[in-house]
This record gives C-alpha cells, structure tokens and sequence, in this order.
C-alpha cells in the first residue's frame, strides 16, 4: 500500500505543472539571467588586472617613463599602455576602452571619466611617484603579513546562486501544501475520501512526504547540475557535499509547506498558497536573494534569525563549504535543517492526525 | 461599450496584484535610495575611493595610535563585530569591509628597531583591487616613516613626515562637466520596466484570457455586436489601462522627487518612459491572445520581466554587462529604454534626436507584438 500511494502521488505531483515550473524551471531561468547579467562584474571591477591607460608625453620625464615601464611589465603589472595621440585617448577614454590618460609636462597630471576603484588605483599610483620623489623613498618595504591563506570562491555574487538553489528548497513549500490538501477533508475532496479510508494516517502521510522529498530533491539537483555545469557557477570543489544540503534543504521546504497546509488558518487553499509564497520569498529576501549583505546584516543584529530561516541555513551551508577548511560550520547548519524539518513535521501530524469534521 | 465595460469590471478585479507589485517597487526603490544617497561626483570634486577598514589596535603606544589615525583619517572606518577570522572571513567575503588591519603587539618596538617587514597583520582578499590597495598605502606610509627614522630622525618624527608626505596628491581632472554614476531619478525610472511589466502582464494578460475564453467569446461572435467594435473596445481597454500605469507611476516620481521632475530631464524621461509603456501594452496584447491558462501568467510576467531587466541593463548597469550579453541585449525593447534613460539622464542642451531613435526602436517592438497579436487573434477566429 505504502509503494501504490508513492506512485501515484508521484505521478500527480508530476502533472501539477505549476509546481514543476516554479521549482524546476523557475530557478534555472532565474540563475541563467542572473549569471548573463553578473558573470563580467567582478572581473570588471573588482580584480586587480592591469588597467588600460594612454600616456601623451609633452615633455621627456625619463624617470617617470622608467616608473611607468615598470609597472606595466610582468605578473604584477598594474597598467596596461597603450599607444596612443592625445586625440585618439580622448575618444578610447569617452568610449571606455581605457580608464585614464597621463600628460606628462612639467607637472603631470591624470584625466579620468569615472571615480571608481580603477580610477582609484591610477591616481593613487600618480600620488605615489609625486610622493616618493618628494620623500625620495625608493621602493617599499612588505610591512604587511597576509593571514588569509587559503580563500575559496573570493566572488560574492556566488551566494546568489546559493539563494536561488535556497528558494528552489523553500518553494518545495508549495508541493508540500498540495500535498496536505490532499490529505484534509476540508481542503479537497480527495482528503475528504481519504479521509474515510481505511489506510492508516502515517502510510499516506510518510508517503507523501518520501514522494514530495524524492521529486523536490531531483528537481533542486537537477537545477545545482545546470548551475555547475552548464553556467560554469563555482560551487568550490566539495561538490559531493553539496547534496546532503539539497536534500535537507527540499525536506524542511517540503515540511513548511505542509505545517502551513495544517495550519488552521487561512482557511482556504488560496489563502494557505498565498500565504506560502510570501512566506518563502520574505525568507529568501532575507537570504540575500534580491539585495546583497541582507543575511550579513540580520547576523550582526539579530543572528537567531539566520538560524531558524532555512533559506540562510542552506546558502549559509554552501558558503561554510566553499570558503572553510572544516566541516564544522556546514554539519551545524545541516543539523540547523534536520531539526526544522523534524519540529515542522511532527507538529503537522499534530494538528492534523484524528481531525474531525462537524460538516463538510 | 459592453466589451469596454466588462475588460474594466475584470480589470478591477486585479486590484490585489497591482498592490503588491507597487509595494515590490517601492521596496526596491526604498533599498536604492539607501544604496545612492551620495549623490554622484561632478567634475569638480574628485575624490578617491575611500575603503573600508576595521582596524584593531593590541600595541596601544601614541605610535600605534597615530598610524590607527591616519588609516582612519585616509579611509572609512567600519567597525566588526569580532575580529575572529571566521568573522573577518564573512565581513570580507560579504565586502562589508574592504581589509581588517590587526596592529600586533610589539608594533613600535619592532619600527624603533627598523624592522618594517611583516609589522602589521591584514586579512584582505588576495586578488581584489582594494587588497592591493590597502597593503600599498600601509606599505608605503611605513616605508616612508622608517626612512625619515634612517636620516636621524626619531619615530615620531617619521610618522608625522609620512603622513605630510601622504597629502601630496598628483592633479585630476574628470573628462568633462558631467556627473559621473547616475542618478536617483535614472534608478527610478529604469525599475519602472519591469514594474509596469510585470503590472501590465498580470492585469491586461488576465483580463484578455477572460475575454478570449471560449464561452464567452462564442457568445459574442454570435451576438450583433460586430467584431470591429470588440477589437476596438478591447483597445480602448488595453489604453485605459496603459493610461493608468502612466499616470500612477508619473505621479510617484512626482511624489518622490517633487518639483525636480518639471525640468528638460524630466520630460526626456516621461517621453521615454510613455515609449517603453506603449511596447509593453502591445506585448501585453499579444500574450493576451496565447495565453489559455491562468497559471501560465503569472510565470510568463516573471520569465519575460526578469529577463528583460537583467538582459536588458535594468538590474544590473549595461556597463557592467559582458560582451556577448551585450550582443542578446539589442534585441530587447528593455536594453533601448535604458540607453533612453541613461540619455535623459546626462542631457544637458542640443539635440535629443539620440532619444528618439531609441524611444523609435521601442516602438519598432511594440508595433511587431501589435502585428504578431492581431495574427494570434485572425488565425483563432479562422479556427
């Protein structure tokens, strides 16, 4: 009995094709936009690659020539030079194909277009020279000691990524709430023949939960493959790891779902769905998902938050992997998830094992 | 007008999702305004970046505290709320700060000594602009002060010269008169494509399903009512409805930014946005006449909205956007509303023929939806 209620409920969650496009197709549309539109940032503004620049030489300053070729050569160069006239830079610079022109007289001086962190680094390498010369201090001595040796994944816009698979988890909501409609009699007609039936309440409730959990991980493992593979997202490479997550992450979005199904109110399906999709998105709101640094902040002022929202338990979980040489960080949030799960589930069975029903 | 009646009947039905797209929007707006509230940089003021640093001082000698000082003075300071390097690790990864500078123990008495090499503790992420940033101007400021300490002087002394020396700064000049970054009226008015989108997609998609629904549309055809006259009153719905998204999002940026939008600037951006408004009633038209089942809405206004912002430089500036991205955006309406913007945005005098030839490309869009719209509708009828 247990095995034919699995089936079918499979089958039908299969055919509940709202359920299939916001768990399934809705996230890999929503990750591939997000990687089309985030893919070049943080290699255009936040890498230290050598920056494109124009020197115009009005007056022959050797030293200055020598400081320039030195810091556009090697591995560590911080310009790249480009040979260009005045009129030429002037129109690389309106177009963006360089980021700044020194005109070398008898003072130099820098024209830029913006005032970001490259622009930044231009005017502080033209600060130095003039300082140095000034000071007549040649080179630098390394008076800092890096202490972070080993940094993982160092671009930020991964935990989007993280978010979105956290959402694809929570939104496994909506399939747990189909299927505790299922299961009461006041909700749809099938809970109410259930509801007659002589099958015991934990066969057709375990059932449902194993057929819910089985589909919602599938679903959210299929969208991480797309995300690692295809989009080429750097997941770090504890890969294997990452699946416990899914796994956990699907069961606690299955069991919300379902605590919101048993939950006296609303009252109606809609209400219960409405209330479910807002639930889920104000939790991955605060797991970062439209804004960055919301998770970072809600940590600072109210960290117990982060630990009862298992969409920050499970971005929390894949950041702990990607960025720490331990598992001690990771294995907490799981038992973060593990324990929501178990809390959510029991207390559906709560209220909604031997309902009764004045009139249907 | 039984048609024109009844398209506002439904249409007023939708009230609840207008609601809450209208509050996503001013969400969205409320976080902007936090994120730009300095306003941009003119030409005029030049400013370096200022990182973020969180500095912790273990030495606490007058030396330690006065290279605490200068790195506060030439940077932001931004207090952690440990300094663990688990803590610091998140506060980095999240770029909540740019680099932790920790001042050990034994800081003065290793540069009264002259040992500058590995002074100072920094937990920076290697790589990143603002890592080789941070290390350069503690290496330099040190440096410096040690090799004033070379030349007889005391510690103090060089100290004090480093940070003279520090202040010397080479001339900047910005390229030309206009500000750099954007607006606060240029985020406004780029988030309002994919909110009137996803407006115009939930009510307007809704209300033509009804409409288009088998019943009722057999009912119709087969009543005097002449078939011209429900296509022009589902129009003059679709209008009344596009109107009215104009109006109410006209009026925010009223309420938002008052007096500010009666100038050359604002009207550029009314223009613009009025362009982008007709496109999206034509698509709304069209999806209209496809969509059969109410769920599919619902999917369809997000898919469409948020490819369109994404793709289109909504969400995310267009020059941050990679080459090849840039490419697929051409062929968005979205992409040619925000070169709309960021036009009305810097204009100062001369032509705005620029603007027309985007606001002109927009309505290349809407009318192809309109066309693809009207054969949905012949090839259901010939049906």
């Amino acid at each position: 009995m247990f095995f034919h209620y699995l089936r079918y409920n499979l089958l039908s969650m299969l055919r509940t094709k709202e359920v299939v496009f916001w768990t399934f197709l809705f996230p890999i549309a929503l990750s591939t936009f997000m990687f089309a539109a985030f893919g070049n940032i943080i290699e255009t503004t936040e890498m230290a690659n050598p920056i494109p620049v124009a020197v115009i030489y009005e007056t022959e300053v050797p030293i200055f020539e020598k400081v320039v070729e030195t810091v556009s050569t090697g591995k560590d160069a911080i310009l790249e030079v480009k040979n260009l006239k005045e009129k030429e830079a002037l129109n690389a610079l309106k177009k963006g194909d360089i980021t700044g022109i020194y005109y070398v007289n008898d003072k130099i001086s820098l024209q830029i277009k913006g005032d970001e962190l490259q622009e930044t680094v231009l005017s502080g390498f033209l600060d130095e020279y003039l300082q140095r010369k000034e000071s007549l201090t040649l080179a630098d001595m390394e008076a800092c000691k890096e202490k972070i040796t080993s940094q993982g994944n160092l671009d930020n816009l991964v935990s989007y990524f993280y978010a979105i698979l956290a959402m694809s988890c929570l939104f496994a909501s909506f399939n747990g709430l189909d299927r505790i409609k299922g299961l009461q009699a006041n909700l749809s007609t099938l809970g109410a023949r259930r509801g007659v039936a002589p099958t015991k309440k934990s066969v057709i409730i375990l059932s449902e939960f194993l057929a819910g959990l089985l589909l919602q991980f599938a679903v959210t493992s299929v969208a991480f493959l797309y995300m690692w593979k295809v989009l080429g997202v750097n997941f770090g490479s504890h890969v294997a790891q990452i699946f416990p997550i899914l796994l956990l992450g699907s069961a606690s979005g299955l069991s919300l779902g379902m605590f919101i199904g048993a939950l006296k109110f609303p009252r109606t399906i809609n209400g219960k769905m409405g209330f479910a999709v807002s639930f889920s998105m104000l939790l991955s709101v605060a797991d970062d998902l439209c804004a960055p640094n919301i998770r970072i902040t809600i940590e600072h002022y109210l960290p117990i938050f982060n630990r009862i929202n298992p969409a920050a338990l499970v971005s929390d979980a894949f950041y702990a992997l990607s960025v720490y040489d331990t598992y001690t960080r990771y294995i907490t949030n799981l038992c973060y998830l593990g324990a929501i799960t178990f809390v959510l589930c029991a207390a559906s069975y709560l209220v909604i094992r031997r309902n009764r029903y004045a009139s249907l | 007008m039984r048609v024109y009646k009844l398209f506002l009947t439904i249409l007023k039905s939708q009230w609840g999702q207008i609601v809450t797209y209208l509050c996503i929007f001013l969400g969205i707006m409320a976080l902007m305004n936090v994120k730009s509230s300095e306003s941009p940089a003119s030409a005029d003021d030049y400013e370096n970046y200022k990182l973020l640093l969180a500095v912790s001082d273990e030495d606490k000698t007058p030396e330690s505290k006065a290279f605490t000082n200068y790195l506060y003075e030439t940077n932001r300071k931004h207090d952690i709320p440990s300094f663990e390097e688990d803590k610091i690790r998140d506060e980095l990864f999240f770029r909540t700060v740019d680099a932790v500078v920790v001042i050990p123990k034994g800081f003065t008495k290793n540069l009264k000594n002259g040992n500058v090499e590995d002074c100072i503790d920094t937990y920076t992420l290697p790589g990143l602009m603002t890592a080789d940033l941070a290390k350069s101007r503690i290496n330099h400021y040190l440096t410096t002060a040690v090799s004033y300490m070379e030349k007889g002087y005391s510690l103090d002394e060089g100290l004090s010269y480093a940070k003279d020396i520090s202040e010397i700064h080479g001339e900047v000049k910005m390229l030309n008169a206009e500000s750099v970054g954007h607006t606060k009226h240029y985020t406004f008015f780029t988030y309002l494509a994919y909110v009137m989108l996803c407006i115009s997609f939930v009510t307007g998609i809704s209300v033509l399903k009804v409409l288009n629904t088998k019943e009722l549309s057999d009912r119709m055809q087969c009543s005097p009512y002449p078939f011209s006259r429900k296509a022009l009153e589902i129009f003059l719905g679709i209008i009344t409805l596009g109107v009215g998204i104009y109006i109410a999002f006209a009026g925010l940026s009223f309420v938002f930014f008052g007096k500010e939008m009666l100038s050359l600037n604002g009207a550029l951006f009314f223009l613009n946005q009025a362009g982008y408004l007709i496109m999206i009633l034509a698509l709304t038209y069209f999806f209209g006449q496809i969509i059969q089942k109410e769920a599919l809405i619902s999917a369809i206004s997000n898919v469409v909205g948020l490819g369109f912002s994404f793709l289109g430089g909504v969400f995310v500036p267009l020059e941050y956007l990679g080459s090849g991205v840039l490419k697929i955006s051409h062929f968005l309406p979205s992409y040619w509303y925000v070169k709309g913007c960021q036009f009305a945005d810097t204009y100062t005098s001369g032509s705005i023929t620029q603007l027309l030839h985007y606001i002109g490309i927009e309505l290349i869009f809407a009318a192809v939806f309109y066309l693809a719209g009207v054969t949905a509708v012949k090839m259901r009828e010939s049906k």
